[in-house]
């Protein structure tokens, strides 16, 4: 943030990537069909797939991190699983439809027709787009450090290298009269839709099913819980996905002998220490109990308790009559 | 920590950069609609689904003339019937249009209630559902489309306004299913023919015609091109005459419904008339399949009964007609200096030759523009009427078919009626409750009207949009003789102060003076009461594309006992969702089916959608100026007038 429009880049990054990729998916979708390049029509899903990702970055700041209400005592992070799978599933059918009509195509020699050259103009001005907002999504992804925009210029780059490899693909049909190359490059790249397509479902299947967080994760949040002053051990840990912050519901296991006070002092510390080391910690909840060993403890004393009682039961029971 | 910034995008000239990458979009956009206006006559999408029979005819550069002319465009000719078991065959027709559109003469179709199609396929003669896109009463000339998503084989049309004409052969299918042809010529001059009231212009005359079964037929050139479409006529003596629709008339009749494939100048015409018509010493010869000639409609005693619809008493009109004016010249083949234009008739037909925007004669746009205008001022001043006009409006002044016409309506609705709901909902006077148990009838309503629509015929819909007009005027005439001249009028944007709030909020004091009992007693259950409510709208909406506010708003408040500022705001976001149902319905029935292509109700929509907005916003700024009881008394009469042309038909 070292010039004084980075405020403003950062702020209308997301709407920006949206007008572009959607002006790009219009030309891309209207010259394909044009100039009949599956290649293109395919690279114009790309755009579509931007697109949904920018709205879901929007839509994830705004209803997304609408406050708890009492209807939704759990927050709204929900949604972007729901519109993921709705889209995860649009994107599988449209990937799987190209990818049929590119098989079909390449499986009737004589529909391969090389698209008209408008494509391949076409193509070039996608590249030429892409690697404008590439460079402009790097500099605000640099100066803000936010990882979305960084994924966004990712994005734009590979969208941008599809786009060229598209071009090329028309150019070879034209240049050794090899008609089917355009339909092969729509092969693969409606492939790496479906298998995107399968991917975003299946994430947000595993989100709407509460799944717990990668190994990972799961493994430093044990550890940084355990390793908090007065933590005896981990007894539980639960951990989910709402939106794209992470809840977590932890049980620690402390002293039999500190008061509540302290055991709750406790918790505030390992609360305090993960969110500290980790980002997009949503909510955070920490009980204490008394920890495994202390409760062995216990049992052997209320066992051996409760036999002496038996005992001196018994010994009441043999004085009385 | 920040890493290294070897960008900067704002210290480089990302502004000329972003312009130039904007400005390339643009061009390849316009590149694209370039190639896109065009296609037709492009290699690449003229596979052999889309190749009309004349481009086919065109490229056999291999064995030029060696067809015989009959056998391809037979496959494009087709008869039309009422669709009645033994009603027999009214017309013929010529198929132009991949997607199954059909040309004939209109007198045939009137007053038919279902029209069908038989088509030479390759298992034999077929019969199809047809539908009418658009009629042009001033030319006799009818647009049809068959009810089948299928392809079918269509001819291209000739230039008639460039080229010499030279020989044709006007086709027709008779009525045992046989091919009726003969060769002629075509008058150079235009001639005009009257029967009745009717004047129709521009015409060519012929002697290709010689028996009324050619009737609608296509006149063909010698490249399976359409020059005209024919118009028999019995004259005195009992003969038939021939007079053909030239081919720029059509097109400029139906450019707006229908890209018609043309011969373009560059395509040489290299096949020769079929050697097996070439005439033998001048005389023309019949071709037709058996060589059989279909025995003469005018030649033998006439009787109106052996055709149906409207075709036989058209028959005996023009007979009577032309017998009158006998002077008509006897050899068709543009004998010099004969058959003078009618002066005073041809006027109204110039500019349909004229500029043309996107398919549009430039007096149709201004003419669709205005209607939509009206419309938009009579739905803000009144809050009904509008669609009717509409509806009625392209029916009887345009000739659109009403399968063309509902698709439109409702989508131009959806944009309408969004913004107004969304206003009504901005001044919180939708009752979203009430609305969501009402929107399921409303569109399952539209469901039922829709099909419902399909089903029955256009004249049935005449009427009933006459019915409707009438109890619109009669509401309006009503309101003003009683003086409840604000019953139904719409608040503008809940704003406090103006006189129409005071004349609603005593309305709502009535609603308010009613004890809670009253209002809660309700005789309806819980899922009958909305049905009621929202459920004719939709029925309504769905046969005939008007939005049925005009019923919905009154069912709302007198029935529904919902406060007339909420009737009219609820209304407006019900028929915001009916016309989205029936949009979809709508597109998606039409083009699976066959019954619509999607392009022509889009390009209709979007010169009616803005003049509507535009129309809509001047109507309630207009409520404001003009003195209501006068408006009231110019708009029923209006709808009277609407009315009174809806029940009289054609």
């Amino acid at each position: 943030m070292r010039y004084k429009n980075c405020v403003r880049c950062s702020k209308y990054i997301g709407w920006g990537g949206l007008v572009v990729n959607f002006v790009l998916m219009l030309m891309n979708l209207f010259i394909g069909l044009v100039a009949g390049s599956q290649a293109l029509v395919v690279g114009s899903m790309y755009s579509l797939k931007d697109m949904a990702t920018s709205i879901f970055v929007i839509v994830g700041v705004t209803v997304g991190r609408k406050p708890l209400d009492r209807e939704h005592p759990y927050g709204h992070g929900k949604i972007e699983f729901l519109m993921s799978l709705v889209f995860g599933i649009v994107l599988l059918f449209l990937a799987v439809f190209l990818l049929y009509h590119a098989i079909d195509t390449l499986l009737h020699a004589e529909r391969n027709v090389a698209p008209r050259l408008i494509a391949v103009w076409a193509a070039f001005v996608s590249v030429l787009a892409y690697a404008y907002t590439f460079y402009y999504a790097s500099c605000v992804a640099i100066e803000s450090n936010s990882p979305i925009v960084r994924m966004m210029a990712r994005h734009h780059h590979s969208d941008a290298v599809a786009a060229g490899i598209a071009g090329l693909g028309i150019i070879c049909a034209h240049l050794f009269d090899l008609p089917w190359v355009d339909t092969i490059v729509a092969f693969f790249e409606a492939l790496d839709l479906t298998l995107l397509g399968v991917k975003v479902f299946w994430d947000s299947c595993k989100g709407l099913l509460d799944r717990s967080l990668d190994p990972g994760i799961r493994t430093t949040i044990r550890k940084i819980a355990a390793d908090t002053d007065g933590v005896r051990e981990v007894k539980a840990l639960k951990t989910r996905l709402t939106g794209h912050q992470i809840w977590s519901d932890l049980i620690i296991g402390v002293d039999a002998d500190l008061t509540v006070d302290q055991a709750h002092e406790i918790c505030e510390r390992v609360k305090a220490r993960i969110a500290e080391r980790l980002r997009h910690v949503g909510s955070l909840s920490v009980d204490a109990e008394i920890c495994e060993s202390e409760i062995e403890k216990n049992r052997e004393v209320t066992a051996r308790w409760r036999a002496s009682n038996k005992a001196g039961d018994e010994a009441v029971a043999m004085v009385k009559p | 920590m920040e890493a290294d910034n070897a960008i900067v995008f704002c210290t480089r000239p990302w502004r000329i950069m972003g312009a130039a990458v904007a400005g390339l979009v643009a061009i390849t956009m316009v590149w694209g609609v370039v190639i896109l206006t065009t296609y037709s006559n492009d290699d690449r999408f003229g596979n052999d689904k889309t190749l009309s029979v004349t481009e086919f005819m065109s490229r056999n550069v291999a064995l030029p003339g060696s067809f015989n002319l009959p056998d391809v465009i037979a496959p494009a000719v087709v008869a039309i019937d009422g669709g009645k078991i033994n009603g027999g065959v009214v017309a013929s027709g010529a198929i132009v249009g991949a997607n199954g559109y059909v040309l004939t003469t209109l007198h045939s179709i009137e007053g038919l209630s279902e029209i069908t199609v038989h088509v030479r396929t390759k298992t034999g003669i077929q019969n199809f559902t047809a539908q009418v896109v658009k009629k042009a009463p001033l030319h006799d000339l009818v647009l049809l489309k068959i009810q089948s998503p299928g392809s079918f084989l269509y001819l291209s049309l000739a230039d008639t306004v460039t080229k010499p004409i030279g020989t044709v052969y006007a086709f027709g299918q008779g009525t045992q299913g046989n091919l009726v042809v003969r060769q002629g010529g075509v008058s150079n001059q235009s001639v005009p023919l009257a029967i009745e009231a009717l004047q129709i212009s521009h015409l060519r005359s012929t002697d290709a015609v010689y028996t009324w079964e050619q009737n609608g037929g296509p006149v063909v050139n010698g490249d399976g091109a359409i020059v005209g479409v024919t118009i028999a006529v019995r004259d005195a003596a009992g003969g038939v005459r021939g007079y053909v629709v030239p081919a720029d008339v059509i097109m400029s009749h139906f450019r707006d419904v229908l890209n018609f494939k043309t011969v373009t100048p560059s395509t040489p015409a290299s096949v020769a008339p079929a050697a097996a018509i070439t005439t033998e010493s001048g005389a023309p010869r019949m071709v037709a399949a058996g060589l059989t000639p279909a025995p003469a409609f005018g030649a033998g005693p006439l009787s109106a009964g052996t055709i149906t619809g409207g075709s036989g008493a058209w028959w005996i009109k023009a007979a009577n007609q032309v017998g009158a004016g006998a002077a008509q010249p006897t050899g068709y083949t543009a004998p010099p200096g004969g058959a003078p234009v009618a002066s005073g008739v041809s006027a109204d037909v110039e500019h349909l030759l004229g500029l043309r925007i996107a398919g549009f004669a430039v007096e149709d746009l201004i003419g669709l523009t205005i209607l939509a205008l009206v419309k938009g001022v009579i739905g803000g001043m009144m809050t009904m009427g509008g669609g009717v006009f509409l509806v009625a409006g392209m029916m009887m002044f345009f000739g659109y078919g009403l399968f063309l016409i509902r698709p439109v309506a409702y989508l131009t609705n959806i944009f309408v009626y969004s913004a107004s709901s969304l206003r009504h909902h901005r001044n919180g006077l939708v009752m979203w409750d009430e609305v969501k148990t009402m929107a399921p009838w409303a569109i399952i309503g539209v469901i039922i009207g829709y099909f419902i629509g399909n089903a029955i015929s256009d004249r049935v819909i005449e009427v009933l949009l006459a019915i409707f007009a009438v109890m619109i005027s009669i509401k309006a005439a009503h309101e003003v003789w009683f003086n409840e001249s604000d019953d139904i009028l719409l608040t503008r944007n809940g704003d406090s102060g103006t006189d129409d709030d005071d004349l609603s909020v005593s309305h709502e004091s009535v609603e308010d003076e009613l004890p809670p009992a009253v209002r809660q007693a309700n005789p309806f259950s819980a899922l009958t009461k909305p049905a009621l409510l929202a459920l004719p709208m939709g029925i309504i909406s769905g046969i005939l594309g008007i939005t049925g506010g005009v019923i919905e708003v009154p069912l709302q408040h007198y029935i529904g006992k919902v406060p007339l500022k909420n009737a009219i705001a609820n209304s407006a976001v019900l028929v915001f969702f009916a016309s989205l149902t029936g949009t979809l319905l709508a597109f998606i029935h039409g083009t699976a089916t066959g019954i619509i292509d999607w392009q022509t109700p889009l390009t209709l929509a979007a010169i009616l959608i803005p003049a509507s907005f535009v129309g809509g916003i001047a109507g309630a700024h207009l409520t404001k100026l003009a003195p209501k009881p006068a408006l009231k008394v110019v708009f029923s009469v209006l709808m009277m007038a609407v009315a009174i042309r809806m029940f009289i038909g054609h």
